[in-house]
Parts: C-alpha cells; sequence; structure tokens
C-alpha cells in the first residue's frame, strides 16, 4: 500500500515537470502551427536566468523567501524579451512556408541559444537550493518528500488551469481561436492577426520560461540542458496530441505514472516506458489522445 | 721580442675564436631537434567540451594546455614544438569516428589523446588499430578497451573501473563492516552496468553474506531523480553504491539531499571528488568519495612537501580560477607518458622515432607526475595508486575536501596483465 501512494506522488511530481516543460510547445504549436524546437532552449534559458536572480537575493544576504519571487522574474524577463526578439525576427519569414524549413530555423535557434548559455554563463554547473530545501520536508508513505515537491504539482494545475481559461473563457482567447480555425477571414474581420502571432508566441515562450524556473530549484542547470530536455517535450506532446492543452497534461500524467511504476518495479524499462507509451497512442490513434485530425483545406 | 708578442697574440687570438665557434657549434647541435623532426608535433586531443560532460573536458583542456605551454617554452619535445588540435567528444560514438578518421586523415595528426566517454573509446579502439595511430586514452573507465584485447596503437595512461568498484568494496567494509544491505544507482551503459557488477563480485567475495535488495538504472545525465530517489529510500539500505557523475551527479545530490537520503544510507560516490567545487557547500558530509582510483587529488600528495604537485596546484589554480581535479590530473598523466616515451625513443633511436619505437619505448614505462609514478604494462594498460576517504566541508576551502583518506597500491586493485576480471575477483582477498 505504501509503495503504490509512493509510486503515485512519484508519477505525478514528474507528470507536473513534464507538462511545464510541454505545455508551451503544444501551445505554440496549436496557435502558430509550427513545431517551434527552439523551446527547448528558451526553457533553458528560464532556468538558468532563474537560478542566476536567486543566488544574486542569497548572495546580497536578502528575505530566501524572495527567491521565488526572483524565479518568477527571470521567467518574465525571458519570456517577454526572448519570446517577441524570436517571433518578429526569425519566425515571421517563414510562416506558410514548407514544414521542414520552419523545423531547421527552430533548430538552429535551440542550438545558438545553447551556446549563447555558455557564453555567459561557462559550463560550470549552477545550483540553487534554497527554494526547493526552504518550506521543508513531509513524509507520504513513510518516506521524505519535499514541499516544494507539490508546489510543482499546485503551480501546474493552476498554471493549466489559467490557460484553459485563458483560451476558451476570454475575449482574447476566442480571438486566438478564431485566428487559428482562419486566418484569412480573421483577417477580414479586422483582427490584427501578425500581432496575434507574436502575442500567442510570446505567451508560449512565457510558459517554456516559466517551467525551467520552476524545476530550476531541483536540478543543477549545466550546459546540454536545452536540447536534451527537447525529445521529452516531443514525447509527451506527440501522446497527448499536438495543439491540446488538455492532451498535454494526459500525456504527462500518463507518462509520469508509467515511469514511476516501472522504477519501482521493473527498472529497465524505465528508459524506455516513455517511449514504448508514445509507440502505442500513436498506433491506435496517430493524432495524439487529443488531436485533431487535419482537414485538408483545399 | 715586439714579434713575438705578435705572433702568440694572433695565434691566441685565432685559437679564442676557433674555440668559441666550435662551442658555438656546439650549443646549435644539441638544441637542434633530432634528425629527422617534423616541424611541429601535432596532437589531436578529443574530450567533452558541450553538453553536460562539459566540465570534465574543460578541465583536461586546461591541463593540456598548461602541460604543452610548459613544454613549448622549453622548446617543445627535444626541440620540436607542440601543437594541439581540440575535438569535442560530444555526438556519439559514430560521430567520435568520423572525427577521428578526420584528426588522422584530414588533420594528420601525430598521435591523439583523448576519450572520456566508455561508449567512445570503445568505438575508436579498432579504429585506431586500423589506421596505425598512436592512441592515448586517458579517462575512460570500461575494462572491456584492454581486457582480453591485443593493442598495438591504443594505450590507456590510468586505471580502469575494476579498480574504482574494488577500492569502494574495501573502503566501505573497513568503514562499516557490519553491513547487510546494498542497493545500486548507476546509468545504464557500460560503465554503469560494469562497475556495478564489478562492485558486486568484489563485496560478494569479501563479505558472502551480503545481500543486494535493489537497483535504479538511469539514461545517461538523466537530470530528475525524483523517483529513482523514492525507491531508494524505501528500500533503505545500509549502502548505495552509484556511478552517477558530472552535471548528472550534482543534480542527484542535490535532489537526494533535500530528501535526507545521505542520512539514511552510506553512500558510495566513486565520481564525486569532480563535482566537489561545483556543489561547493552542499555536498553531504560522510559521503565515501575518490576521484574514481586515481593516486591522488589536490591536497594529496600534500603540496606542502611535494614541489611538483605544488606547482603544479598553485600555477593551474592562478591560470584557470579552479583546483585541478581527476580529469585535469589523469589528463596531465596521459600528455606526460606521452612526452617521456617520445624521449625514450628518440634517445634510442638518436633520430625522431618511427611510431612503433614511440610504441615500444611506452611499454614498461615508468613516469613522474604530481600524484606520484604511474607504470604502463606490456597489454598497454597503466596501473597506479588509488585513494578513498569520506568527504568532510573544509571552511578554509569553501568546498568538500576527503577525510581519512586511504591509499591502496596499483597491484591490489586492479586485475594483472593476462587475467580476466571475473577470473581475478574469486582471487581476491
Amino acid at each position: 500500500m505504501a509503495t503504490l501512494t509512493i509510486i503515485i506522488v512519484d508519477g505525478f511530481v514528474f507528470a507536473a515537470i513534464l507538462f511545464l516543460l510541454s505545455v508551451g510547445l503544444t501551445l505554440i504549436f496549436g496557435v502558430l502551427r509550427i513545431l517551434n524546437i527552439s523551446h527547448g532552449g528558451i526553457y533553458a534559458l528560464g532556468a538558468y536566468m532563474g537560478t542566476f536572480l536567486a543566488l544574486k537575493i542569497l548572495d546580497w544576504g536578502w528575505n530566501p523567501y524572495l527567491t521565488y519571487v526572483m524565479l518568477l522574474a527571470g521567467a518574465l524577463i525571458i519570456g517577454l524579451v526572448v519570446g517577441p526578439l524570436i517571433e518578429r525576427l526569425f519566425l515571421r519569414r517563414v510562416y506558410g512556408q514548407a514544414e521542414a524549413i520552419q523545423l531547421l530555423l527552430t533548430f538552429a535557434i535551440l542550438l545558438i541559444l545553447d551556446d549563447l548559455i555558455k557564453l555567459i554563463w561557462g559550463t560550470t554547473p549552477m545550483l540553487v537550493s534554497k527554494p526547493s530545501t526552504l518550506l521543508g520536508q513531509v513524509s507520504i508513505g513513510g518516506i521524505p518528500y519535499t514541499w516544494y515537491h507539490f508546489v510543482l504539482i499546485a503551480v501546474s494545475i493552476v498554471f493549466g488551469g489559467a490557460l484553459v481559461w485563458l483560451v476558451r473563457g476570454t475575449r482574447f482567447g476566442k480571438i486566438i481561436v478564431a485566428v487559428i480555425s482562419d486566418r484569412e477571414v480573421s483577417q477580414a474581420v479586422g483582427i490584427n492577426v501578425s500581432r496575434i502571432y507574436t502575442v500567442a508566441f510570446t505567451l508560449g515562450a512565457l510558459c517554456a520560461a516559466l517551467g525551467g524556473a520552476a524545476i530550476a530549484p531541483t536540478i543543477a542547470v549545466a550546459p546540454g540542458f536545452a536540447v536534451e530536455v527537447v525529445v521529452q517535450s516531443f514525447a509527451v506532446i506527440a501522446i497527448g496530441g499536438m495543439g491540446s492543452l488538455e492532451g498535454a497534461a494526459l500525456g504527462a500524467l500518463f507518462i509520469g505514472l508509467a515511469r514511476a511504476l516501472a522504477i519501482h518495479l521493473w527498472p529497465e524499462f524505465e528508459l524506455v516506458v516513455i517511449y514504448l507509451i508514445m509507440l502505442i497512442v500513436l498506433m491506435l490513434k496517430p493524432e495524439g489522445l487529443f488531436g485533431a485530425v487535419e482537414v485538408r483545406r483545399i | 721580442m715586439h714579434r713575438n708578442r705578435t705572433v702568440y697574440t694572433g695565434w691566441g687570438v685565432s685559437l679564442l675564436t676557433l674555440g668559441l665557434i666550435v662551442c658555438v657549434l656546439c650549443a646549435v647541435a644539441n638544441a637542434a631537434p633530432p634528425k629527422g623532426a617534423p616541424k611541429e608535433l601535432k596532437l589531436g586531443f578529443v574530450d567533452f567540451f558541450s553538453g553536460s560532460a562539459a566540465i570534465f573536458g574543460i578541465s583536461g583542456k586546461n591541463a593540456a594546455e598548461w602541460l604543452i605551454d610548459k613544454w613549448n617554452k622549453d622548446g617543445g619535445i627535444r626541440g620540436v614544438p607542440v601543437k594541439m588540435v581540440e575535438v569535442d567528444e560530444a555526438g556519439g560514438p559514430d560521430k567520435q569516428v568520423t572525427e577521428f578518421r578526420r584528426l588522422v586523415l584530414d588533420a594528420k595528426v601525430d598521435a591523439v589523446v583523448g576519450y572520456t566517454s566508455s561508449a567512445s573509446c570503445l568505438a575508436i579502439g579498432p579504429v585506431a588499430e586500423e589506421l596505425q595511430t598512436l592512441t592515448i586514452v586517458h579517462i575512460c573507465g570500461t575494462r572491456r578497451l584492454t581486457e582480453g584485447k591485443k593493442l598495438h596503437y591504443v594505450f590507456r595512461t590510468s586505471n580502469h573501473q575494476v579498480a574504482d568498484s574494488v577500492m569502494a568494496a574495501r573502503y566501505v567494509l573497513a568503514i562499516k563492516p557490519d553491513l547487510k544491505t546494498v542497493a545500486g544507482a548507476n546509468e545504464d551503459y557500460a560503465w554503469g552496468r560494469d562497475s556495478w557488477d564489478d562492485f558486486k563480485a568484489a563485496l560478494s567475495r569479501l563479505k558472502p553474506d551480503v545481500q543486494f535488495v535493489g537497483e535504479v538504472w538511469t539514461k545517461i545525465q538523466a537530470g530528475e531523480y525524483s523517483a529513482e530517489i523514492s525507491k531508494l529510500l524505501a528500500l533503505k539500505p545500509d549502502v548505495i553504491h552509484s556511478t552517477f557523475w558530472g552535471g548528472g551527479l550534482v543534480t542527484f545530490v542535490k535532489q537526494a539531499s533535500a530528501r535526507e537520503l545521505f542520512k539514511h544510507s552510506l553512500v558510495i560516490l566513486p565520481v564525486l571528488e569532480q563535482s566537489f567545487q561545483d556543489l561547493k557547500d552542499e555536498t553531504p558530509e560522510g559521503v565515501i568519495a575518490m576521484p574514481r582510483a586515481t593516486s591522488g587529488y589536490f591536497l594529496h600528495p600534500d603540496p606542502q612537501t611535494n614541489p611538483l604537485q605544488k606547482e603544479f596546484v598553485e600555477s593551474y589554480k592562478a591560470r584557470f580560477g579552479r583546483y585541478p581535479d581527476y580529469p585535469t590530473y589523469r589528463t596531465y598523466q596521459a600528455f606526460a607518458g606521452l612526452k617521456v616515451a617520445y624521449e625514450k625513443a628518440i634517445d634510442q633511436a638518436s633520430r625522431w622515432p618511427k611510431t612503433d619505437e614511440v610504441i615500444k619505448a611506452f611499454e614498461g614505462l615508468t613516469w613522474e607526475t604530481p600524484l606520484g609514478p604511474v607504470t604502463m604494462r606490456t597489454d598497454h594498460q597503466a596501473v597506479h595508486a588509488g585513494i578513498v576517504g569520506l568527504s568532510k566541508l573544509s571552511p578554509q576551502y569553501g568546498f568538500a575536501v576527503m577525510d581519512r583518506v586511504m591509499q591502496m597500491p596499483g597491484e591490489q586493485i586492479m586485475p594483472p596483465a593476462g587475467v580476466e576480471s571475473p577470473e581475478w575477483f574469486k582471487t581476491l582477498k
């Protein structure tokens, strides 16, 4: 019984991490129809900036609770600066072009961001533990967890909920849905489509940066981090359906629970379980769990 | 009288001038490179300069640059300057094979030094033999590189992973002789698998009643270990053995410390020394730590009593802002051994040597390093001592150092030439 509890908690923790990682990617695909490989780079930048600012706060001897504020600040800085920059300077030029070109462009941006991180912060790993240890521990099923793990789960639920509300329940969300459904008609009706694209991409970038900053206190940020997470985030949205927020949540949950199960019961399977699930889901439903079958327009 | 003095003066000056010319000629002849020497000696250096293993590669690069700059200041190897060509080991074994061919065939290097990842060096070995290029492996740990193989062009200048596992087994029994249960947390590839298997073999031989209660396997440099840590906490073993390294190890220590894993079990981390300066004061104390099975680290032998060590540690820290760690020392070992082998071959041949002559000079060679002597066996596997200790925070340095250090001689921790490790474990005592 205790093992089951542990497996469920571990599953949810990893699901939260995966969700925060992938929700930005699926949002951008849903709106811009671009598979944004540079997503990993923005995620890593968010993690680095958050860690960097949090370390500065601790160096100056200020209240350690301010590290949470710094993590948020780091994410906002990255999202609001890098997002519009990438969209306006690069992506704008490849809308409507062949997907291969878009993939190559975003992949190149990912590699550039990865090297930019090395240029700014060097190759030594950076770690800030205060935010994750500050809230103390809690014992579940007989073993200690940090409260920060549950903060991550809470943040991912609140975040997901906020995004769904934004897209479904606000005027801005309706405009985005209109632009997704038919770009030309939206333009004809008077919606500033290119501004919507910039805002949507920035939102996706903010999601990525926030995800990175949220997870930073539990890891050591090191070079190469950006490229490693891209593969995982792709698997999540492939399973959940590209462009679907609910899909990202469910995909993350499936993977999280399956991985936790494997680790506790069949350790060697842990490495393949994420891709095994992807295989099974894609064989049964190629567009993903919540993905929509694309209808050809012409 | 006047005429004699002029004659004597004339002869004297002539003789003096002749003598001076002869002296200058001698000096020039001695400083000149050996007959047939190339304009420069080109050495390829391959290590991780990107990705999460970059902290290893940068240490190695710094050591190589420090050493080569020192040699070139004195004119190089017997007057031949050394030039280093760097290649990034990131990208997987297939890419490394391509890069190796490029180094040999396009860049025309005279020898290649490097390879941290066990995956890379296993791929490179056969290619080096095929291209007949002297290859010095400096760090890669898998015993499969040199065990049971007949190598001609490939050498490894440091102990392999059997030494790490045997030292870990011996030391943990010295610290906790009544241990009963052991669990493992390792990465799922040659390094992790072989290290865990050899540790189990050595420990079972030394204490047959020990129980192995569980294991977790992760991707190389996985970066997320919460579920693995939960399982280890649930198993409650006396001892945990883990060969995590680099960025992955730093993250693991961070996540495990927050959940008090190090309070519940005695943890063995053979690669922890390399992460001391990254973890700073977040290193848990009382962890069994090693610079793998290297014969020292920046505080052992004591720089205050060992001039070679003192010169290296102080100058390295001043130039690069970090104390040398085990990748630094193993890179030093590799390049230093190569230089001594070249010099011995030059002396034996009285001209610039061919590759086979350098190889012959390297076999059986013993050379000095800041940590002590290293000996190259005839099977192209080097042997040296190793140290192990417990982690302890040092207020002076702001990061952890090693306490209760035990040094074990090479013969006690490495299987002898020609003996396969599984056979050797059966004779361990």
